[in-house]
């Protein structure tokens, strides 16, 4: 463990970490381009350049190993007289309009030459290389003009993908980025290329001159596309969400997410949504209030007793669950989630980078919560035999499986928790308007079982309340109250319920997540960790 | 498009050298472009197939490549060295009346695809200058007349007739004799006869004499090369790959090609001997793609041997394999860079990679590799059959054994001379009878480039120099690959230093930042100098650049980009400063300098 010294701090690092990490970890930002955290060091930039004694010449920081008794100046007269001068050449050839760029806010050259007050600097822009305007490459726009020649988009599609869609044509200053014959890019991991680009070279389609970035707040969470539960930012503005983009989380999704899971902001605020509770009359559906939805759900479950039965949600957070099994047990009725089978999936692997089959963020949060009871079959056949009064879903899933409309039609009562409207809840008798994944906070636990949060970023549209919550008010009503009111003391309580989640609480599972031993591999269909 | 079936077998054949499928890449593409004439996007898909690549990764490595033609071109392609020795042998007139001939610009191709006129870069004839190839072959000391004949339809090669050191031949014995290149003419001067007892030494005895015997890699930077066959780590079960640097792309130098193109077998035994020295089955000979006869030549060699059993497996029944294989370059000086051939021998553009780690730890494929100068390599039988001392005695102190000189530009005599290491004087290799014997037409002397371009220029009073490592370093500049480019009173500075920019400028392969803006920056200011445009803080911004540049780029090309423009800026700053106050060059004025400052009539700053 070789300590060092940074700008007059000290620090001790791993073996083999580089002198651009353990500033990092110090917070201490040195200038860079080309690298990033998660691709392969290329040092190309030159612009990471410190002053090492006893070192005659300056270093790149990105490539330097920590030795011990280091002493690094990042900031010294020979460093920053290198970073002004690399920034120099890197703006040779690039264009100053930050005004009409969708990168400006989030762009290390502007950054880095306005923190160098370089902006009418000797550069000679009437000599610059003359280089095409930007080209739609799908979900990208290319800006070629733009680009520092860094690699990262092209070190991302080596390392990451391996689609490999992007070349460096031609040498020396006519080098350029394109893709070949300037094809669109077809994964489904473009916008991670809009992120790695340090400039406005690469630019999402989707985003491109939507907002300026300093407008947005973010809120750290969870992306509840699939069991693999990749680290995000929810950036809204005015409660409005404008976007998702990965966290880093090297032991998840390190710095990456899919296109499926970014597109699914478009969901939350979508006019589909379910703003307040209804009950079935006799011709047709009556709004009621969230208040008086619950008091006939109260009533229903307590007449009908063991002839009741639940269905739980793995789209739901581990506190959503926690409330549901409680509610069930109170009832004495069956339980069970399994619908569509997403136990099995949970592991599978749908490519080689981040996305799995089970399209649920919190299928491993049911099994541990012992949500896989009596069966999903059992309780259709139960319904079906016509010895279930009264069902409640927590999700709509059921609802939408065209083997068992019949045995619903069975059911008297049929109580849905939904969050979009959609001709399945026509099915049941009561809706209850349920929060997305972004209005609430919680947790979900992960395909390797870890637990990590997620923050309510936005409000709720009308009476839409957690689901965790719909469940805490019938049990309020049969007299069995949950005991907490908010999700971080539903949490608590589960931890002293769920074997291995013994003494976690909110605070204890942090920003970066809670691993669990890791579960049975008995679902496992696939092999796991690509480096 | 497909290829051929012939050409397809001869693919198959090609894969199966290299343990990487992308290694083939290159050849390829040089197979592709020579059935099709040039290489076409279809062609670049076909080869993503073929080598299960994208088609991006394709056109990335072979946009990257100047004999890759992307476009159609002529049926004749004629390429003609600008660089410095050429220039100064009147290339850029030849090429003028070329293209003026065809109605062409430089790098245009006639309208009924006759013709393709091509400014080239170094190709390691400076002897021969001006130097030109036509399809590839050799045609040297061009003369107008000769491209005539071309553009007439005929037939016009030449190649330099390299004359004779003076003095002991040793790296050199054969190449002045008949047939030189065939394995009967080796094996009569004593080739071959003592590879199998060397075969049968451990490779640590080896390795100990090259240790012992001083010998310094003759690539350029003069590391002693049994130290670094030492670095290999000694306890990795991955193979060994020998890497023979036939690159020879520094202007100025044109000494491995005598070897490559004149006595093959000297370095096909030298190679098989250092691969069992390092414990290496497999090595591979970079060759730089404009040496079309060097690669045929050795590819017969190595054809001959192997039947011979010299090379391939059980050699000579020692039980040691060692397999050569060529792989040609295609255009590219940087591609010389130890880890840029690498990555280039992989099948990638030829940029360098960063170190550490260095080669010899991981190199080709991953792999721990010896990347060697051919000249270097071709000292070890010599070392082994005449000892390590005798060796370590022929040169000077810790500058063991011969050295070859490539002497090029205003000289009478210019060739590639051997001599024992620093045993002679820069002054004796311009001057002496032996060798180039003084400056041509009876003019003055006043600059010498020593070592290669990327090495300090030196002035006429710095000449006394010993001619090795130590000796040149002293006067402040590089012995490097030891091309030494001479010029006369009627050269200007500014131009000089302009031409070698231009150079660098092409030949950048764009990877870092300082480099890749830094060498056009240079350019534009030196083109700005000499036309008379610059302002006297231009010649402060022009050495701001260079120091910009030195010391951060990813690869020693940046501070070799720097060494023309810095040095004759520090030693000739006077030509540079009439430059800015007359605003013209003074050769508009004056045949030289002195003349065109006494006709000035004004006092000039020293
Ligand atoms: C820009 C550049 C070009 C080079 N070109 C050559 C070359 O053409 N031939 C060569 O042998 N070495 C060349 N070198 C040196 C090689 O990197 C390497 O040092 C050499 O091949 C090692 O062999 P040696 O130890 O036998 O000299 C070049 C280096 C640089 C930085
Ligand atoms: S497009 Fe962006 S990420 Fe790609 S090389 Fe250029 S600057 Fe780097
Ligand atoms: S892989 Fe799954 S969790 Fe990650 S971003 Fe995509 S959908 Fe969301
Ligand atoms: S110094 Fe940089 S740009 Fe220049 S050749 Fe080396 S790696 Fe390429
Ligand atoms: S960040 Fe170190 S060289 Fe680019």
């Amino acid at each position: 463990m070789p300590k060092c010294t940074i700008d007059g701090k000290d620090i001790e690092v791993a073996d083999g970490t580089t002198v651009i990490q353990a500033a990092e970890e110090l917070g201490i930002r040195i200038p860079r381009f080309c690298w990033h955290p998660d691709l392969p060091v290329d040092g190309n930039c030159r612009m990471c350049l410190v002053e090492i004694e006893k070192m005659p010449k300056l270093q790149i920081a990105c490539n330097t190993v920590v030795r011990d008794g280091m002493v690094v100046h990042t900031n010294s007269e020979k460093a920053a007289e290198a970073h002004r001068t690399t920034l120099e050449f890197l703006l040779i050839n690039h264009p100053i309009d930050c005004p009409v760029c969708d990168q400006a806010g989030e762009c290390y050259l502007q950054d880095q030459y306005m923190g160098h007050g370089l902006y009418d600097a000797k550069v000679e822009l009437e000599d610059k290389v003359h280089k095409r305007k930007v080209v739609d490459l799908g979900p990208i726009m290319l800006d070629a003009e733009r680009c520092v020649l860094c690699s990262r988009c092209i070190r991302f599609e080596r390392e990451v993908t391996g689609t490999n869609s992007f070349a460096f044509v031609n040498r020396g200053d006519h080098t350029q980025i394109t893709t070949f014959e300037e094809r669109p890019i077809t994964h489904q991991y473009a916008g991670n290329l809009a992120d790695v680009c340090p400039v406005g070279a690469l630019l999402s389609h989707d985003f491109r001159f939507k907002m300026r970035v300093w407008f947005l707040k973010s809120h750290e969470s969870v992306c509840p596309g699939c069991s693999t539960g990749c680290n995000i930012f929810v950036d809204e503005r005015d409660g409005e969400v404008q976007r998702l983009r990965p966290r880093r989380n090297v032991d998840v999704n390190r710095s990456w997410m899919c296109d499926p899971g970014r597109a699914l902001y478009k969901e939350i605020g979508l006019t589909a949504r379910i703003t307040g509770a209804r009950v079935r009359g006799a011709a047709s559906w009556e709004g009621v209030s969230v208040e008086e939805a619950l008091d006939l759900v109260a009533q229903r479950i307590k007449d009908s007793g063991p002839a009741s039965a639940f269905l739980a949600t793995p789209q739901g957070t581990n506190e959503d669950l926690f409330a549901f099994r409680s509610l069930a047990d109170a009832a004495k009725g069956m339980l069970d989630f399994r619908v569509g089978d997403p136990h099995l999936k949970v592991r599978q692997r749908i490519d080689d980078v981040l996305q799995r089959a089970d399209r649920n963020p919190n299928t491993q949060g049911c099994l541990d919560q012992g949500l896989d009871r009596d069966g999903v079959d059992a309780i259709v056949a139960a319904c079906r035999a016509g010895k279930i009064q009264t069902l409640v879903l927590q999700g709509p899933e059921l609802l939408r499986v065209a083997e068992v409309v019949d045995a619903l039609a069975k059911v008297p009562f049929v109580v849905v928790m939904a969050t979009h409207e959609g001709p399945e809840l026509d099915r049941a008798h009561v809706v209850l308007p349920a929060a997305v994944w972004a209005e609430a906070d919680g947790t979900y636990t992960n395909f390797q079982r870890r637990v990590q949060r997620l923050r309510g970023a936005v409000a709720a549209p009308g009476e839409a309340t957690p689901r965790w919550e719909l469940a805490a008010g019938v049990l309020e009503r049969l007299g069995e109250p949950i005991g907490a009111t908010s999700a971080r003391e539903v949490f608590t309580r589960l931890a002293t319920s769920v074997p291995d989640y013994e003494g976690l609480d909110h605070r204890a599972i942090g920003a970066q997540g809670r691993a669990l031993a890791p579960a049975e591999e008995a679902t496992s269909t696939t092999q796991e960790a690509r480096a | 498009m497909e290829l051929t079936p012939d050409n397809l077998k001869a693919f198959e054949e090609i894969v199966a050298r290299y343990p990487v499928k992308r290694s083939a890449l290159l050849p390829t593409l040089r197979l592709v472009q020579e059935q099709e004439g040039w290489i076409s996007r279809e062609a670049m898909e076909y080869i993503a197939k073929l080598l299960d690549l994208s088609p991006a990764q394709v056109k990335d490595t072979a946009s990257f490549y100047t004999m890759f033609h992307l476009e159609p071109k002529g049926k004749t392609v004629i390429e003609v060295c600008t660089t410095l020795s050429c220039a100064l042998g009147g290339a850029e007139k030849l090429l003028g009346h070329t293209c003026r001939k065809l109605g062409i610009e430089p790098g245009g191709t006639t309208a009924d695809g006759r013709f393709t006129v091509k400014e080239v870069e170094c190709l390691a004839a400076c002897g021969g200058a001006p130097a030109v190839q036509v399809n590839g072959e050799w045609l040297e000391h061009a003369t107008e007349a000769d491209l005539d004949r071309v553009l007439a339809g005929e037939t016009v090669r030449r190649t330099f007739e390299w004359p004779k050191s003076p003095g002991e031949h040793l790296l050199f014995q054969n190449v002045w004799k008949e047939n030189s290149t065939s394995i009967d003419v080796y094996k009569a001067s004593g080739g071959y006869a003592k590879l199998g007892e060397w075969l049968r030494f451990e490779p640590e005895i080896l390795i100990e004499e090259v240790k012992k015997s001083n010998l310094r890699g003759r690539g350029g930077a003069g590391f002693p090369t049994g130290m670094k066959w030492g670095f290999l780590p000694k306890e990795s079960p991955r193979p060994r790959y020998m890497c023979v640097n036939a690159d020879e792309s520094e202007p100025g130098t044109y000494k491995d090609r005598v070897i490559i193109e004149r006595d093959p077998h000297r370095l096909i035994e030298s190679i098989v001997v250092s691969c069992h020295a390092i414990r290496s089955k497999t090595a591979y000979i970079y060759i730089r793609g404009e040496f079309h006869e060097g690669a045929r030549t050795l590819e017969k060699a190595l054809a001959e041997a192997r039947a011979a059993g010299y090379v391939g497996k059980d050699i000579l029944g020692t039980g040691i394999d060692v397999d050569i294989w060529v792989h040609r370059g295609a255009g590219s000086y940087e591609c010389g860079e130890e880890t840029a051939l690498i990555e280039s021998l992989e099948g990638r553009r030829g940029q360098p990679r960063i170190k550490p780690p260095f080669p010899a730890v991981v190199g080709v494929y991953g792999c721990p590799t010896i990347v060697n100068n051919v000249e270097t390599l071709v000292n070890v039988p010599l070392i082994l059959e005449r000892g390590a001392e005798w060796f370590a005695s022929y040169g000077t102190e810790k500058n063991g054994g011969p050295k070859l000189y490539s002497i090029s530009g205003h000289v009478v005599r210019p060739g590639s001379y051997e001599a024992p290491m620093g045993r002679i004087t820069l002054r004796d290799l311009i001057y002496g009878e032996g060798y180039a014997q003084g400056i041509k037409d009876g003019r003055k002397l006043k600059a010498v480039v020593p070592g290669g371009s990327s090495t300090p220029v030196l002035t006429a009073d710095e000449i006394d120099i010993a001619m090795d490592f130590d000796g040149v370093a002293k006067a402040g500049s590089m012995l490097g690959s030891a091309g030494t480019v001479v010029m006369d009173d009627s050269t200007c500075m500014v131009w000089m230093a302009k031409n070698l920019i231009y150079f660098y400028k092409h030949e950048s392969c764009g990877k870092c930042s300082p480099c890749r803006e830094g060498t056009g920056w240079m350019l534009r200011l030196l083109e700005r100098i000499e036309a008379g445009e610059a302002q006297e803080k231009d010649l402060d911004l022009l050495w701001k650049v260079t120091d910009s540049i030195s010391g951060k780029t990813v690869c020693p090309f940046g501070d070799a980009a720097i060494a023309p423009p810095q040095s004759t800026l520090q030693k000739f700053r006077e030509e540079f400063e009439y430059h800015v106050r007359e605003g013209r060059c003074w050769k508009s004025v004056a045949p030289t300098f002195e003349e065109a400052k006494a006709k000035s009539g004004r006092a000039v700053s020293a």
